[in-house]
């Protein structure tokens, strides 16, 4: 508005259509819509601040100066509809019903119409000419949405004025406009929302038979309504005031009408829906449209599966790409030097400190260490993925797969966890109402292909499968989900009697990644598998090294090859020689470990890494039966834990242990043989 | 239009609010906000997604998924889904 026009303003001398002998304005509108900001723009200092009477609801009143003539003006409490859900629903309503404020300026957000248009509808079925401030207009802009003021304004039959309460823009317009309701120079043509059509007749019916009976100020309509969505104060007020015989009518209609809340609510849904659809435009390119055309394939029930299929096999194809050479370098030149710098200096050390630093220490820890480039890689790749907003399409169409195999909708959340940490997926089963549900997906979750599995995966297959590692690896992430469905499916028929319901989830938009972010994410993780290295897998490479140098420092006839000698024909049966098999019983205290123990096994005397030894070792059959058993074999012991924890059973763990062990058995076993007969 | 959510939840499968937001022909922050109307009105409840697994693990200082970017999740009211009225 220009200064004149704002002189103009002050150059007339009263409101004619003004009910108050000091013009009164209502600020009415949802928390958090800059309502408290126009206020203070409004009044400056001249405000003063209390409680409700009879409430400890704040209350906030102030004049201003409207040509020239004083004007109060009252802060309504931030409420989201006016049915008696709260006190602040109560004052609001109360007040603008018994006070008639000359004006209510109704403070919406341009950026969430469809939030605050609800109570929109609802104040604009009430009888003080509402004008709506539309503010944050610059926030919907930058967010790609325009609101088109003039349809909106002609859609609600009321003034719109596009405001910036932050910046005082907008402001002297939505004066001007309060000026011309308050002078008369506005006609306001109200466009109300209406009751769905099959209840419209039980209005009509309420609305007679409290005709003459409803006290002042309220409308009989708007009471009949509010009845008829239970409101209720307003049930209790007209229980009181109605004859006996006219309330049993009006009870009697609102019991043939149970659903009449929900037949209110959707008139009014439909109305706010009306209203969008007229004045906002959402950018034909950007942010949003990105999302929808993304989503016709990421989110596909199809397409989507081997959208997600597709985008694991890029993870793989990128640690193998990138990570693996590092790991390899790390491997010779780190390690490799360091254990030669070490024996060369312990060369006159008693031979137990040696080998404990040579073998024990750097043999063990040393090449877990060496697969810090891998995780990282995985890391950053999960984390980019789950920053630009991918990782919840992957749940979704996980979900719906699951669906298709008879599994239970609301598991995929703690299975979602699942592909960092067994640990908290087990956890995350709580989320589940149903007791029989919590326990099959807590069963299941071990079979989740965990990042600490999945760098044994990435150290195995790159050392035996070069140029198909990749593959190999993707192919075994696969099998693991595969198992999990095949098993869940099972197990769901056995304890689950496939019971389902709705679910509903909201995806986020695909927005570009926060890189600080990612790159906190893979230092927070890296720094935890290092103290995890240093602490944890420290611990157990000693135990390992010392169980293979006792009783007389020859590894062949150690406790641990006597041990491993022990379960040695299980092991053969998977093509899994006793060091192989010991490595994957030690991979049961943390799954990195069954790296560990081939380092301290096979130790690094001959001067090459030990991605070196293993190939020159074992056969490539023998590696994948290693690998289908690493990732099926049974859960690390701080997921077993948990298991207990939260089963609060010693079966279902020892269950689900059996169950592991059955399953990685049968698979690397039918693995092993099948890679033999194809002479892999 | 509420009723139309209330109708789509019945096919007992997994929709996401844009999924829905399609069927009804309006916007998936329109879906959000019904969503939460039919919370207040008992016929769904939100399930908390990540929130108390995070908060007993181990791991929930390293952890990036569920502590800063929950996803909302609703699931129908088994109490209430035979009250839910066919057109």
């Amino acid at each position: 508005m220009t200064e004149s026009a704002l002189n103009s303003l002050t150059d007339s001398a009263a409101h004619p259509l003004a009910r108050h002998e000091t013009p009164l304005i209502a600020l009415a509108g949802q928390p958090n819509m800059g309502k408290s900001t126009l206020f203070n723009l409004l009044t400056g200092l001249n405000q003063h601040v209390g409680n409700w009477p009879g409430k400890t609801v704040e209350r906030r009143e102030g004049t201003f100066s409207l040509d020239s003539t004083p004007v109060r003006i009252v802060d309504l409490p931030g409420t989201y509809s006016l049915t008696a859900n709260s006190p602040e629903e109560v004052i609001a309503r109360e007040f603008i019903l018994r006070e008639q404020p000359d004006v209510v300026v109704a403070v919406v957000s341009a950026a969430n119409l469809e939030r605050s248009l609800y109570l929109v509808a609802e104040l604009i079925s009430l009888p003080s000419p509402l004008v709506v401030a539309l503010n944050m207009v610059d926030v919907a802009e930058h967010e790609g949405l325009h609101v088109d003021v003039d349809i909106l304004q002609t859609a609600l039959g009321v003034p719109v004025v596009p405001m910036v309460a932050t910046r005082a823009q907008g402001v002297r317009e939505l004066l001007e406009v309060i000026r011309q309701v308050l002078n008369g120079e506005r006609v306001l043509m109200p466009r109300v929302p209406e009751i769905r059509s099959d209840h419209r007749q039980a209005l009509q019916d309420i609305s007679r038979l409290i005709s003459g009976h409803v006290p002042p100020p309220y409308p009989t309509e708007w009471v009949a309504l509010k009845l008829l969505e239970g409101d209720s104060e307003l049930t209790k007020m007209m229980q009181e005031i109605l004859p006996a015989e006219k309330w049993q009518a009006v009870h009697q209609v609102l019991l043939n009408h149970d659903d009449a809340q929900m037949a209110v609510a959707s008139g009014r849904y439909e109305w706010v829906g009306r209203m969008i659809r007229a004045a906002v435009a959402r950018p034909p390119i950007g942010q949003i449209s990105v999302t929808e055309r993304l989503d016709r394939w990421a989110a596909h029930p199809l397409w989507g599966l081997i959208f997600l299929g597709l985008v694991l096999g890029a993870v793989f194809w990128v640690t193998f790409t990138v990570g693996s050479p590092i790991q390899n370098w790390l491997e010779t030149y780190l390690i490799g030097g360091l254990i030669s710098w070490a024996d060369v200096l312990l060369r006159n050390a008693p031979f137990w400190v040696h080998s404990l630093v040579v073998d024990g220490i750097l043999g063990g820890v040393g090449s877990v260490l060496t697969f810090l480039p891998i995780l990282a890689i995985f890391f950053a790749v999960f984390g980019l993925l789950e920053d630009i907003g991918y990782m919840a399409r992957a749940a979704y169409v996980m979900d719906n797969f699951m669906h298709l195999m008879g599994l239970h909708g609301k598991s995929f959340l703690p299975l979602f966890l699942g592909f960092g940490c067994n640990v908290p997926a087990v956890i995350g089963s709580r989320v589940i109402d149903s007791e029989q549900a919590r326990l099959l997906t807590i069963l299941v979750t071990p079979f989740m292909p965990c990042t600490a599995r999945m760098a044994v995966v990435a150290f195995i297959a790159a050392a035996f499968f070069g140029p198909y590692a990749t593959l190999v690896s993707w192919g075994f992430v696969l099998l693991s989900l595969l198992m999990l469905v095949l098993v869940g499916t099972l197990l769901n028929r056995v304890i689950f009697k496939g019971q389902r319901s709705a679910f509903i989830m909201e995806m986020p938009l695909y927005h570009l990644p926060n890189w600080r972010t990612i790159g906190l994410l893979v230092w927070q993780r890296s720094l935890a598998f290092i103290q995890k290295a240093g602490t944890t897998i420290l611990f157990l490479s000693v135990i390992i090294w010392v169980l293979s140098v006792l009783p007389n420092g020859d590894l062949n006839s150690s406790i641990l090859a006597r041990i491993g000698h022990w379960v040695e024909p299980i092991g053969r049966m998977m093509g899994l020689d006793w060091r192989l098999t010991v490595a994957l019983l030690t991979s049961f205290m943390a799954k990195e470990n069954a790296i560990a123990t081939l380092g301290v096994v096979f130790g690094n005397s001959q001067g090459v890494g030990l991605a070196q030894i293993l190939t020159s070792t074992f056969s490539h059959a023998s590696a994948l039966a290693f690998l289908s058993a690493t990732m099926l074999f049974i859960p690390c012991a701080a997921t077993m834990a948990v298991i207990h924890q939260e089963t609060g059973s010693w079966r279902w763990t020892v269950l689900n242990i059996l169950l592991m062990l059955v399953v990685s058995f049968a698979v690397s076993s039918a693995v092993y043989w099948i890679a033999v007969a194809l002479r892999v | 239009m509420l009723q139309k959510l209330l109708q789509a939840l019945q096919s007992n499968e997994t929709l996401s609010t844009e999924q829905i937001a399609k069927q009804l022909s309006t916007t998936p922050q329109m879906v959000l906000v019904m969503l939460e109307h039919l919370e207040a009105l008992g016929y769904i409840h939100q399930v908390e997604s990540c929130t108390e697994a995070c908060s007993q693990c181990p791991l929930s200082n390293v952890c990036h998924t569920g502590k800063n970017k929950p996803v909302k999740v609703w699931q129908v009211n088994s109490h209430y889904r035979p009250q839910i009225p066919l057109e």
